[in-house]
């Protein structure tokens, strides 16, 4: 990475986490690297299933075990491979160092607690505050989230606020530990537009604020456009691209990255068709030999079935990498 | 397609003042103590083979104006004219008695959201997709075997997917069987209630494509219910955007997203990301939440969110301003603007 200055502080090597389902093998993840830099965020996009979801809980070390489990792979948190660490290790990263939310805030939340206790529990446990000091933060953090009357807010149970305070609440309980790292998995997702440009402002507020980094995983290529740095495109278990956003939407490399712009119909003009990826994102229990998107793309050909494609650098400087055997001709699409 | 501007024709559909409540009730004699005005005095035309769309926020009452429209609930109010051919008397939907309105639904059908919850699990698809040419008599046997084996290619299905089951079939796939429901009867009118918003975005384009072929093929008109702005701007001839039951502003697309002018409609534009890294944003963020459509504010109902509210706003409720010939708007504080632009 050439980026002036900034360090990664999380790099996700050759992960592969995969889950057994009636004596078969699914390979959720198989092979995926990304690095996240200080103070940046990281936008993953793909579609369902192709395995954003996964890498991000198993960087939390929240993959279910069984049915699944971390085959091959290091998740190195500043320097500090997560995927050695004990679950008592864990505990003191998990929320302290790396705090995640969720596309339903509504099933995060304990709908039998307040909203108050359910901070207060997280910054007693892992900053060892007396139980007034912890009150006291949880109201700071929901005034800082942007949530109007705190003070009568904390003592509210999750059903009666509204679907975008509790994704507020959420966040709240989030930073309420000051993490370096926050996983934002779909935040947005179940949110009305109005609310989700809300919560989207709100996180990177408090990224300029904290200066932490964000990984933020959605399928919406127009969210990672105006609030992520670098981008990570994801298909079939694998990252096929990764570049700088401006560079990715300028200039992008892989035929399936091609596809998804050329099927938005934010960029089609009225009357157009909309082009298509034919097919459907193939099964994690069967790949396809070689390039997994062989079996979608317009200009595969049998070498693409022969071998895996690496993810290479594009140029010197390495800050935009492609995994296609065929960049010559995708560069034609 | 703008046909329905000239006064000359008749529109497909032309609903007037629906209304639909649903009545808050307490204790345990059921004391009616209130009203939810899902959808409080809304009225708008579909032209044939045109795409009206209908576009809000979660609550806004869009979902709830097209199942009245086709009485999959019953209206409170109002007075849904249908007219089948140019020419032919039109018909108040809202009149008919529950037979014949079964026996009009050949005309008027929908498309849900959820291709997991809107096709029974036990039943086959040759089984869904032809239950309403069985029930209204159209076919059976060998013949029904064929149309069903037509309308599953029709939609890009194999002939053969007739014997499986939803379960066998991804989210783009069982949408496409969804499609080819509404299709079976030979429709005109077709409400597609969210009908892509569950999709990926490459299975989205195929869906909305297909959409788009059927209306050339068939000649249909849609009403299209969204809340992803950046499909409707591609499918729609012409939108109306809800806020709290009612119509705050509608228009043809062009109107919409280029000359908007009530102020929730310009706030919800300005919310939707747009696939440009590094553009500048002039968003209007709006303050807080939609209010509970039990108690609406008094007078314009967005004024609690509004940038630009003055004191009277809090007092009637806006009526419609013309700014043309397509192009209308509920807000106080539009011919002002005008006049200063």
């Amino acid at each position: 990475m050439s980026e002036a200055n900034r360090k990664a502080l999380l790099e996700v090597d050759g992960l592969r986490t995969y889950f057994r389902s009636e004596g078969e093998i699914a390979r959720a993840v198989d092979g995926v690297s990304y690095t996240i830099l200080e103070g940046e965020t990281l936008g993953v996009v793909g579609e369902s299933g192709c395995g954003k979801s996964v890498t991000s809980l198993s960087i939390m070390r929240l993959i279910p075990d069984p049915p699944g489990w971390i085959e091959a792979g290091e998740i190195r948190f500043r320097g500090r491979n997560l995927v050695a660490c004990s679950e008592q290790e864990m505990r003191q990263i998990r929320g302290n160092e790396i705090a995640m939310i969720f596309q339903e805030p509504m099933t995060a939340l304990n709908p039998v607690f307040t909203v108050g206790s359910q901070i207060i529990e997280a910054v007693r446990e892992h900053q060892g505050l007396d139980p007034d000091a912890a009150r006291a933060r949880a109201i700071e953090m929901l005034e800082l989230v942007g949530i109007p009357i705190p003070e009568a807010r904390v003592d509210e149970y999750p059903h009666q606020l509204s679907g975008g305070m509790r994704q507020r609440v959420m966040i709240a309980m989030a930073m309420s530990c000051d993490p370096d790292l926050l996983i934002a998995d779909e935040p947005t997702t179940a949110l009305d537009v109005t609310v989700q440009a809300q919560i989207l402002d709100l996180i990177a507020e408090l990224q300029e604020r904290t200066g932490m980094s964000v990984l933020l995983i959605t399928h919406d290529l127009a969210v990672v456009a105006e609030n992520a740095h670098h981008v990570a495109v994801m298909y079939a278990g694998k990252v096929v691209e990764y570049a700088p956003v401006e560079e990715l939407f300028a200039r992008p490399r892989h035929p399936y990255t091609i596809g998804l712009f050329r099927s938005l119909p934010d960029l089609a003009k009225p009357g157009e068709r909309l082009a298509t990826i034919p097919g459907i994102v193939p099964s994690a229990f069967a790949f396809p030999s070689g390039c997994r998107y062989r079996t979608r793309c317009p200009i595969a050909r049998d070498e693409c079935a022969a071998a895996e494609p690496p993810l290479a650098a594009l140029d010197q400087d390495g800050v935009h990498t492609v995994a296609c055997h065929l960049l010559e001709e995708a560069a034609k699409l | 397609m703008s046909a329905t501007t000239s006064t000359a024709e008749e529109p497909l559909i032309r609903l007037t003042g629906l209304k639909k409540y649903f009545p808050v009730e307490k204790g345990v004699f059921r004391r009616h103590v209130g009203d939810v005005k899902a959808v409080d005095d809304v009225s708008f035309q579909v032209g044939r083979q045109e795409t009206l769309s209908l576009v809000g926020e979660s609550g806004c009452g869009k979902t709830t104006a097209g199942r009245s429209l086709l009485r999959l609930i019953e209206p409170t109010a109002g007075e849904a004219l249908y007219c089948a051919e140019p020419g032919a008397a039109p018909i108040d939907l809202f009149e008919l008695s529950t037979k014949d309105m079964r026996r009009r639904r050949r005309d008027l059908q929908i498309i849900f959201q959820d291709p997991f919850a809107s096709l029974n699990p036990r039943m086959s698809v040759s089984h869904i997709v032809g239950e309403a040419l069985r029930v209204h008599g159209i076919a059976r046997g060998d013949e029904l075997d064929g149309r069903v084996a037509d309308l599953l290619q029709r939609v890009g299905l194999r002939a053969e997917a007739r014997n499986r089951f939803p379960h066998e079939f991804s989210g783009g796939q069982r949408q496409r069987i969804g499609i080819a429901r509404a299709l079976a009867l030979g429709p005109k009118f077709i409400v597609c209630d969210e009908a892509v918003s569950a999709l990926d975005v490459s299975i989205q384009a195929q869906i909305i494509n297909l959409l788009k072929d059927l209306q050339e093929e068939y000649h249909l008109s849609y009403l299209f219910i969204a809340h992803d702005l950046s499909v409707v701007k591609y499918l729609s001839d012409r939108i109306a955007v809800m806020y709290l039951g009612r119509i705050v502003e509608s228009g043809t697309t062009h109107d919409i997203f280029e000359r908007a002018s009530h102020p929730y409609t310009r706030a919800l534009l300005s919310s939707v990301p747009r696939p440009e890294p590094g553009r500048k944003r002039d968003r209007i963020v709006l303050q807080g939440d939609v209010p509970s459509p039990i108690s609406p504010p008094s007078g314009c109902h967005f004024r609690t969110r509004c940038p630009v509210a003055e004191e009277r706003c809090s007092e009637v409720y806006p009526t419609h301003v013309r700014l043309s010939a397509t192009h209308s708007a509920a807000c106080h504080l539009i011919e002002s603007e005008t006049t200063q632009a």
